[in-house]
C-alpha cells in the first residue's frame, strides 16, 4: 500500500513541476514582453521563409509535373537530342535530320506497342498575333500537329472539336484556339466557325480549349495549334524542331514501347549498325523523376539557406536565456531551497527557452502558409497544406529553443544553492 | 533524536589559505526543541545552519537526520530531504518577486508533487495560520516586511518539516514587527514543530529554549534555558 502511494505521487509529482515549468515559462516570457516577443518575430520570420519555400516548391514541383507528364497514361517524348542533356555541340546536334512525318507513318504501321504517335512543330519560342475583326491576341506561339495533338496532351476542348486526320493530310487552314487567344479574340462571342488572320492566312477556328490552369510557358493557355501540313505551308521555318509524342498501349509495359520504338526509328532512319542514334527517347516516367528530383535538391537547397537564419535567431535564445539565467540567480538559490532538484531547475529553463521559440514556429507555421498560399494564389498553381511539414516546422522551431538553451539551461542547474540565495 | 551532528567540520579554500567555518561541532537536537544559534560575525553560524538544511555537505563529520544519514547524499536527495524535512526562512525573506503569496507558499508543494487542488487547500490553511488570508492575493512588493517574513514562514511550514532553519529571521525588521515575528516562531514551537535560528540579538534569543553559542567554527556553550 505504501509503496504504492510513493510511486503514485512521484509520477503525479512530475506532472506537477512540468506543469509549474510551463507556467513559469509563459508568465516570464509576458513579463518580458520586448525581448520575449523580439525573439518569436526572428524566429516567426525564420520558420515563415522556410515553410512558405518549402509549400511553393512543393506545389511547384507538383503542377510543372501536372503540366509535363500531363497524359494520365504513359508516353514517350522524341526530339533530336536530349532536351535537358548538355556535353554536345548544339550546333552538332541541330545539324541531325529532323523527325517527320515518314517517321510517324513507319511507326503507325510497324509500331504494335505504340497507341497513337503525333508529331508536332515547335517554333522555338517564335510568336505570332491573331487577329479577329478589331480584337488582337498577344504575342502567342502556334504550333504545328498532327490531329493526336489533344490525346497526346490531354487537352480538353470547350467549344467545337479538335480538326482531324482528313483536315490535316490536306493542310487545311483550320485552328485550334488555346484557352487565352480565345478569350481574347472572342470575349463574349462563340468563336466556331469564325475566321481569324494570322499574317495574311486566314484561319477557321474549329475548336476552343478549356483552361489549363498551367504556370508553364510553352504548353500552357497562349498557343493555337494548327495541322503540321498547314504550317509548313505557311508559317514553316528553318527553326522549326521537330519532334514526336507516343502513347504506348496500356498492355505494354513503358519499356516495352521504349525498346520497340527505338528499333523502328533506327530503321525509319536508316541508321546502319553501330550507327549513332539521331533521336532521343524520353520518357513521361523520366521526365517526373527529374523534375521530382530538381523540384526535391531546390526544396533542399533553400531549407538549408533558411536554416542558417534559424540558426542565428538560436543564437539569440542562447543570448536571452543566459541573460534571464543570470536575473534569475536568485530564484534557482530559492527554488532549490525549497527542494527543486537540479533536473527541475535544468527543465525549468529549457521549457522557457523552447517555448520562446515554439512560440515563434507557430506564427510562423501561420504565416508561412499565408504567404505560400497567396503565392499560390498569384501564380496560380495547387496549395496544399504541406502537414509533414508544418509538424517538422514546430519540433524544429522548439528543438532550437532546446539546444540553443541547453548551455543556459545547464548552467542554472549546476549552480550552487548557497551562492545562488545570496547573489545580488 | 531528531538531529545528531558529531565532528561535523566544513572548510572553505581560498587560494592556499583554508578557513574552517566549521571546526568540529558535536549537537544533539530532540524533537520540538527551540534552539538559539548565537555567536560573533563569521563565527560559522550561517555554515552551519547551511549544513543542518541540507544547503551544502560537511567537508567532514557525520550527521544523522530524523535516524537517517544525510552527509553523503546525492544533489538529487539532498533536494528531497531540503523538501520534506526542511522549512527554511531567511534574513532576506527570499520570496519569488513575480509570484503572489499563495504562489510562494505552494512552491515546495510544487517539488513535492502535490496536486493543484491540495496544494491550493495548504496554501490557504497555512496562511490563515500566520494571519494573511487576505493578503493572498498579493505580491512581495505589496507586502510590508512583516508580512512577507510571515509569507516565508508559511512558506517553511506547509510541507510540515521536521525542523524550521531560521537565519537571523528578524534582522530585517524593525524591533516592533521583529517581536511579532518571534511570538508566530512561539506559536509554531507550542504546536509542536521544531525551531533552530540564528540570532545576534539577545532579547530574540530569550524567546528560544536554548542558546548555542560559537566561536571560530566550534560550540563555545550549550544552555537550556526553558
Ligand atoms: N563560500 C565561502 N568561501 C570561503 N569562505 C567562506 C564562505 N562562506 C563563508 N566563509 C567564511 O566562513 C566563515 C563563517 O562564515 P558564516 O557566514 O558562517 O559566518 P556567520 O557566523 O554567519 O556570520 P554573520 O553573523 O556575519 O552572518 C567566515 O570567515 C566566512 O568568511
Ligand atoms: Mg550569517
Amino acid at each position: 500500500m505504501a509503496a504504492d502511494g510513493t510511486i503514485e505521487r512521484a509520477r503525479e509529482g512530475k506532472g506537477q513541476v512540468w506543469k509549474e515549468n510551463f507556467r513559469q515559462a509563459v508568465e516570464v516570457i509576458r513579463t518580458h514582453r520586448m525581448r520575449s516577443g523580439l525573439l518569436i518575430v526572428g524566429v516567426a520570420i525564420g520558420v515563415t521563409t522556410v515553410l512558405a519555400m518549402v509549400t511553393v516548391m512543393s506545389g511547384l514541383g507538383k503542377r510543372v509535373q501536372k503540366d509535363v507528364v500531363s497524359a494520365n497514361r504513359p508516353y514517350l517524348f522524341i526530339s533530336r537530342f536530349d532536351p535537358m542533356g548538355g556535353g554536345r555541340d548544339r550546333r552538332d546536334l541541330l545539324r541531325r535530320k529532323q523527325l517527320s512525318i515518314r517517321d510517324v507513318k513507319f511507326l503507325e504501321e510497324n509500331c504494335g506497342s505504340c497507341e497513337r504517335v503525333d508529331l508536332n512543330i515547335d517554333p522555338q519560342g517564335r510568336m505570332r498575333v491573331l487577329r479577329y475583326e478589331g480584337e488582337r491576341t498577344n504575342l502567342i506561339q502556334v504550333v504545328g500537329s498532327t490531329h493526336n495533338f489533344g490525346h497526346m496532351y490531354s487537352i480538353t476542348i470547350e467549344h467545337g472539336r479538335f480538326y482531324t486526320e482528313f483536315e490535316a493530310d490536306r493542310s487545311r487552314r483550320v485552328i485550334v484556339l488555346g484557352f487565352g487567344p480565345a478569350k481574347d479574340l472572342f470575349p463574349h462571342r462563340d468563336p466556331i466557325g469564325k475566321w481569324i488572320k494570322i499574317d495574311n492566312h486566314q484561319y477557321e477556328v474549329v475548336g476552343a480549349m478549356a483552361t489549363r490552369g498551367s504556370i508553364l510557358g510553352g504548353i500552357s493557355d497562349n498557343y493555337a495549334v494548327v495541322p503540321y501540313t498547314t504550317y509548313e505551308k505557311d508559317l514553316g521555318d528553318r527553326f522549326d524542331d521537330y519532334q514526336m509524342g507516343i502513347t504506348i498501349k496500356p498492355e505494354y509495359e513503358l519499356e516495352e514501347g521504349v525498346e520497340e520504338v527505338h528499333a523502328l526509328l533506327r530503321a525509319s532512319r536508316k541508321l546502319g549498325p553501330g550507327e549513332e542514334n539521331d533521336f532521343y527517347i524520353t520518357t513521361s516516367e523520366g521526365f517526373r523523376e527529374m523534375l521530382a528530383s530538381i523540384t526535391t535538391y531546390i526544396s533542399l537547397v533553400l531549407v538549408v539557406i533558411s536554416s542558417i537564419g534559424l540558426m542565428v535567431g538560436g543564437i539569440g535564445v542562447m543570448n536571452i536565456m543566459l541573460i534571464s539565467v543570470s536575473e534569475r540567480t536568485r530564484e534557482v538559490g530559492i527554488r532549490m531551497a525549497m527542494g527543486a532538484r537540479r533536473t527541475d531547475i535544468m527543465q525549468q529553463f529549457l521549457i522557457e527557452a523552447a517555448t520562446l521559440t515554439g512560440t515563434g514556429g507557430l506564427i510562423g507555421i501561420f504565416l508561412g502558409l499565408l504567404a505560400a498560399r497567396g503565392v499560390a494564389r498569384l501564380i496560380r498553381f495547387p496549395y496544399s497544406v504541406p502537414l509533414i511539414w508544418i509538424v517538422v516546422a514546430f519540433v524544429f522551431s522548439a528543438s532550437i529553443g532546446l539546444i540553443f538553451g541547453l548551455y543556459p539551461a545547464n548552467r542554472a542547474a549546476r549552480m550552487d544553492p548557497i551562492k545562488a540565495l545570496h547573489y545580488e | 533524536m531528531l538531529i545528531k551532528v558529531s565532528g561535523v567540520k566544513k572548510i572553505y579554500e581560498v587560494g592556499i589559505q583554508k578557513i574552517e567555518a566549521v571546526a568540529g561541532i558535536d549537537l544533539e537536537i530532540e524533537r520540538n526543541e527551540y534552539v538559539a544559534i548565537m555567536g560573533p560575525s563569521g563565527s560559522g553560524k550561517s555554515t552551519f545552519m547551511n549544513l543542518l538544511g541540507c544547503l551544502d555537505t560537511p567537508s567532514a563529520g557525520d550527521y544523522w537526520l530524523n535516524g537517517k544519514e544525510v552527509s553523503n547524499l546525492s544533489d538529487d536527495e539532498l533536494a528531497r530531504i531540503r523538501n520534506r524535512e526542511i522549512g527554511f526562512v531567511f534574513q532576506t525573506f527570499n520570496l519569488l518577486p513575480r509570484a503572489t503569496a499563495a504562489q510562494n507558499v505552494e512552491l515546495p508543494l510544487i517539488y513535492g508533487g502535490i496536486p493543484a487542488d491540495e496544494r491550493r487547500r495548504r496554501a490557504e490553511e497555512v496562511l490563515e495560520s500566520v494571519g494573511l488570508t487576505d493578503r493572498a492575493k498579493h505580491r512581495p512588493n505589496e507586502l510590508s516586511g512583516g508580512q512577507r517574513q510571515r509569507v516565508a514562514i508559511a512558506r517553511a511550514m506547509v510541507n510540515r518539516p521536521s525542523i524550521i532553519l531560521a537565519d537571523e529571521p528578524t534582522g530585517n525588521l524593525d524591533s516592533k514587527t521583529g517581536i511579532e515575528i518571534m511570538s508566530l516562531f512561539d506559536k509554531i514551537h507550542q504546536a509542536g514543530n521544531t525551531i533552530v535560528m540564528v540570532t545576534h540579538e539577545k532579547h530574540i534569543a530569550e524567546y528560544t529554549r536554548r542558546v548555542i553559542r560559537l566561536l571560530d567554527g566550534k560550540i563555545e556553550s550549550d544552555v537550556r534555558t526553558g
